[in-house]
């Protein structure tokens, strides 16, 4: 396991403790974190009743940045998991069936892919609605095409690789084949893409919730980070630390992405 | 120290290699590198092709490539490469790359690989003469419409506008040998250039390197696999193996009389397409094992030799005369032919 | 009848309006016990026709029987009584094994799809390691593990694991030290002789070939321009391509440049998609005639034993009848 690396292990850890928190948010944080609990604009460190300080109308940067957890790491990989299941299922059926299935699925795929991702979840959302169902939503659809053209270009190489001609020689079926040798092979290298699809899906939401799009029932870290753009001069941690929490989550995502990726390839002669 | 071959002429020769060192950086956390050329020298006269045989793993690929200076910046070189008698890897890195631009020409097995798929092809020759022999214009498209044709291609003037991918692996391979003589060198190096062609164009390619060779005064070092191909158009033959030359001599020795246990089995595994003398229930001559690694305190190949005595697995033989070539070999010339 | 048999083959390939005529009209035989060599240079076929042998293509029109049952079902898959009797060896052995498998599990594969699975499978795989000179230790490498020769050999105990009658052979060989190619010819050589397989050797190396075949099958462009006993072919070729074939091939010779009656062929191989009228080879012939650009001549029986597609260097029956000059 020492082969998953440095970043490997520090992403793995970090998001291992970015989950626990969240799933702990009510143990941590009890209560809701947009209550107003003390006096506006406290910096961090000063009191450790509210260790993070508080917003400008008074409610517990702390509190905020526990259950914001919960929003981002909920919406990030829910997305991903959709937009990477969707890239999957078009991908396949691309690769395999070929033919005018082929042609379709990736005229179709080329059509979102036109679009920038966070346009299209913007305007998914500003039709939809801001909930965090929605969101989840818009974000995957806006995200699949990129899973599904690696899975279709893996497939379409290994179809023609001499060792699904000696499963057929074996006595494999056709969807045996399929499934067994080529199947796996094509789906290996989406595992680097997971880091990169989850990151940008908290990315996304965080956008969205800056821009003021995110669910209003929730808090969210981009939500925070929008909140203190306007007293960013004199409360800058407002800012700051949700934008830090950000980027953590996003960067133990990516380094778990590239680890995994790495450690599973099968190792290649000469 | 490894001498050069005993043929004196008053020029010193096109090419000449002593006693080359080659190592590969190591990877990973790996403190030692990788040795692949381990002491090859070789001298190649003008107007005369030298075949220099090796299977994967004997660093002919190596040797050739640095010569060429191709190979990556952590590899390490060491050992005298002279190209008309100058030094090359002493000079400076600007300078090594002028010299061997101008005096070496390479030709690549993959026919198509040395050729830019988006330029034609007229138009690659023409960058060659222009950096080389500052030529432009009507003037360098004159001189590339007649490489083409010294390459035997017909219709230069419109094959000089088409684009590699639109040729065959044949006429790629000319254009390839087009603009590897355009500067107008001395030192022709072909990896093993007629590999991936069908027989009947691997006969024209090196039925034309033969001309060349002869016409333009050349001299072709071909770094190759196959015996059969190097006994048909080398003068002299070189064969590699672990690191280190093993036999060198006039390439119809070399084949018919090997004095080296290791050229003789490489000639029975040819399996050359003339005499049959064994019935075919007979099962083919066979050597076990596999090369083994470069560097070794004693004879490289006595696991697989048939000859091997307890000092060939204790000293390194070194290369010494013989005959009119030199073996590297305590029992050299007793393997029965 | 027993054996392979492909009767009346043709494969197309479409890109676009093109249209390549692969393998165009082609009658092969391969019969237990007896070793077959295809040769030809790219474009001609062969691989082609290798891979219908054995199923892996289906053709365009023509038979393919196996003891006079059809290869295929109608429907293009394959009955696995059938399935069982022939088996192919692919050249490049890295790309034909599985990565993510070791060669023992790549050896169980066949065994378990076919029942063939005894009470100890270890030791079957073991035993068919064994019979192709390899250590059954290797069983739990992964194929990046062992070399090219090693490998290869791990591909014809595959083969094997089914107990086919006949193996069809894809250049072998060609990716594999030179020599390294003995040891996993001689594999090749010990199954035909001890037990009798038929073997399809598709080779471009005419020296192995002229060494191991009993019969030489020589295609261009689709077609088989002359086939023979070995021997007869090699030393006596009728057809003027199987001529210039094997003058191209070096033999080390001083000779083999200067000969006269040697020459190397000019141009180079046309390709599948325009195919030239009449004799195919007619463009690049020093024999041609006029009458080689329009009339496409037969495969028929030469005097010196083999049968050959020309009718210049033994004229037919009815070209000698109708023809006025030469």
């Amino acid at each position: 396991m020492t082969r998953l690396g440095f970043g490997g292990w520090f992403g793995l850890g970090a998001l291992g403790l970015l989950v626990l928190v969240a799933l702990a948010a009510d143990l941590i944080a009890p209560g809701d974190p947009l209550d107003i609990v003390a006096r506006p604009m406290l910096p961090p460190f000063t009191d450790w009743a509210h260790p993070l300080g508080t917003d400008q109308l008074g409610r517990d940067v702390f509190a905020a940045m526990i259950h914001g957890t919960r929003v981002s790491l909920l919406v990030g990989l829910a997305a991903a998991a959709g937009a990477i299941g969707i890239g999957i299922v078009v991908g396949t059926l691309a690769g395999f069936l070929t033919g005018w299935v082929d042609d379709v699925l990736m005229r179709v795929t080329e059509a979102f892919q036109t679009v920038p991702t966070f346009l299209l979840a913007l305007a998914m959302v500003s039709v939809l609605g801001a909930s965090t169902p929605n969101i989840i939503l818009a974000i995957g659809i806006s995200s699949w095409p990129q899973t599904a053209r690696l899975v279709r270009a893996e497939i379409l190489s290994l179809k023609s690789r001499d060792y699904v001609d000696a499963a057929r020689m074996a006595g494999m079926r056709p969807l045996m084949v399929a499934f067994r040798e080529v199947l796996p092979g094509a789906l290996q290298p989406v595992i680097a893409l997971v880091g990169v699809t989850v990151g940008a899906a908290i990315l996304v939401e965080s956008s969205l919730a800056f821009l003021g799009l995110g669910d209003p029932n929730e808090v969210s870290w981009g939500g925070m980070v929008a909140n203190g753009r306007a007293v960013l001069r004199i409360a800058p941690h407002l800012v700051v630390i949700p934008g830090l929490a950000v980027a953590l989550a996003v960067l133990s995502v990516s380094l778990i992405g590239d680890a995994f990726g790495r450690r599973l390839a099968p190792a290649r002669e000469r | 120290m490894v001498t050069p071959a005993p043929e004196e002429t008053t020029a010193p020769p096109p090419l000449a290699v002593d006693d080359l060192r080659v190592s590969f950086a190591a990877r990973g956390g790996d403190a030692a590198g990788t040795l692949a050329v381990d002491g090859i020298g070789f001298a190649v006269p003008a107007g005369s092709i030298l075949g220099l045989i090796g299977e994967s793993g004997s660093g002919k690929s190596a040797t050739l490539l640095a010569i060429a200076g191709l190979l990556p910046a952590s590899a390490r070189v060491e050992g005298t490469v002279r190209l008309d008698g100058r030094s090359l890897l002493d000079l400076p890195e600007r300078q090594r790359a002028r010299l061997r631009g101008r005096g070496i020409g390479m030709i690549f097995q993959n026919p198509g690989g040395s050729l830019n798929p988006v330029l034609t092809v007229g138009s690659q020759i023409d960058e060659v003469l222009t950096v080389h022999r500052g030529l432009t214009g009507r003037a360098a498209r004159a001189e590339t419409e007649s490489l083409l044709a010294k390459v035997g291609i017909g219709d230069p003037r419109n094959r000089a506008n088409v684009y590699a991918h639109q040729l065959s692996g044949g006429l790629k391979q000319r254009v390839a040998i087009a603009a590897a003589l355009a500067a107008g060198p001395s030192v022709l190096l072909a990896d093993e250039p007629t590999t991936a062609l069908d027989a009947t164009v691997q006969a024209q390619i090196l039925d034309l390197l033969l001309d060349l060779v002869a016409r333009e005064n050349l001299a072709l070092l071909l770094v190759t696999h196959d015996l059969a191909v190097a006994a048909s158009v080398a003068d002299r033959i070189a064969v590699a193996y672990a690191g280190r030359i093993v036999e060198e001599g006039p390439a119809a020795e070399v084949v018919r009389r090997p004095a080296h246990p290791y050229s003789h089995a490489l000639g029975q595994a040819a399996l050359p397409f003339g005499a049959e003398t064994m019935r075919r229930e007979d099962l083919l001559p066979e050597l076990p094992g596999r090369m083994a690694s470069a560097g070794g305190s004693a004879c490289a190949f006595a696991p697989r030799c048939p000859l091997a005595v307890a000092r060939c697995r204790a000293e390194v033989p070194l290369l010494t005369p013989f005959g009119s070539g030199r073996v590297a070999c305590f029992r050299a010339g007793e393997v029965g032919a | 009848m027993s054996g392979l048999v492909l009767a009346g083959v043709h494969r197309r390939f479409r890109t676009g309006k093109l249209v390549a005529r692969a393998v165009d009209g082609v009658d092969l035989g391969v019969a237990p016990g007896e070793i077959v060599g295809l040769v030809g240079e790219s474009g001609c076929g062969k691989t082609t026709l290798a891979r219908i042998a054995v199923g892996l293509d289906r053709p365009d029109e023509g038979r393919v029987e196996l003891d006079g049952a059809p290869l295929l079902r109608g429907d293009g898959g394959m009955e696995p009584a059938q399935r069982r009797r022939v088996q192919y060896v692919f050249q490049d052995p890295y790309g034909s094994f599985n990565p993510r498998r070791s060669i023992g599990q790549a050896i169980h594969l066949p065994l378990a799809l076919h029942g063939r699975l005894g009470r100890d499978a270890g030791q079957q795989i073991a035993g068919l390691l064994a019979q192709v000179g390899l250590d059954p230790a290797l069983a739990p490498r992964r194929p990046h593990e062992l070399s090219g020769g090693q490998l290869q050999r791990a591909a014809i105990a595959r083969a094997l694991a089914l107990e086919p009658e006949i193996l069809v052979c894809d250049e072998p060989v060609a990716s594999l030290d030179v020599s390294v190619r003995a040891q996993v010819l001689n594999v090749l050589l010990s199954l035909w002789r001890d037990r009798g397989i038929g073997i399809l050797f598709v080779s471009h190396d005419l020296g192995v070939v002229r060494r191991i075949a009993d019969r030489v099958v020589v295609m261009y462009l689709g077609r088989v321009v002359e086939e023979g006993a070995n021997e007869t072919v090699w030393s006596a070729p009728r057809h003027p391509y199987t001529r210039s074939l094997a003058a191209s091939i070096p033999t080390g010779a001083a000779d083999w440049r200067k000969d006269g009656e040697r020459h190397h062929l000019t141009g180079e191989p046309p390709s599948p998609f325009s195919i030239p009228p009449g004799c195919r080879f007619h463009p690049r012939c020093p024999l041609a005639i006029a009458r080689c650009s329009q009339v496409d001549p037969v495969l028929r029986m030469m005097s010196t034993g083999q049968r050959a597609a020309c009718d210049v260097v033994e004229p037919s029956a009815e070209a000698l009848a109708g023809q006025t000059e030469g």
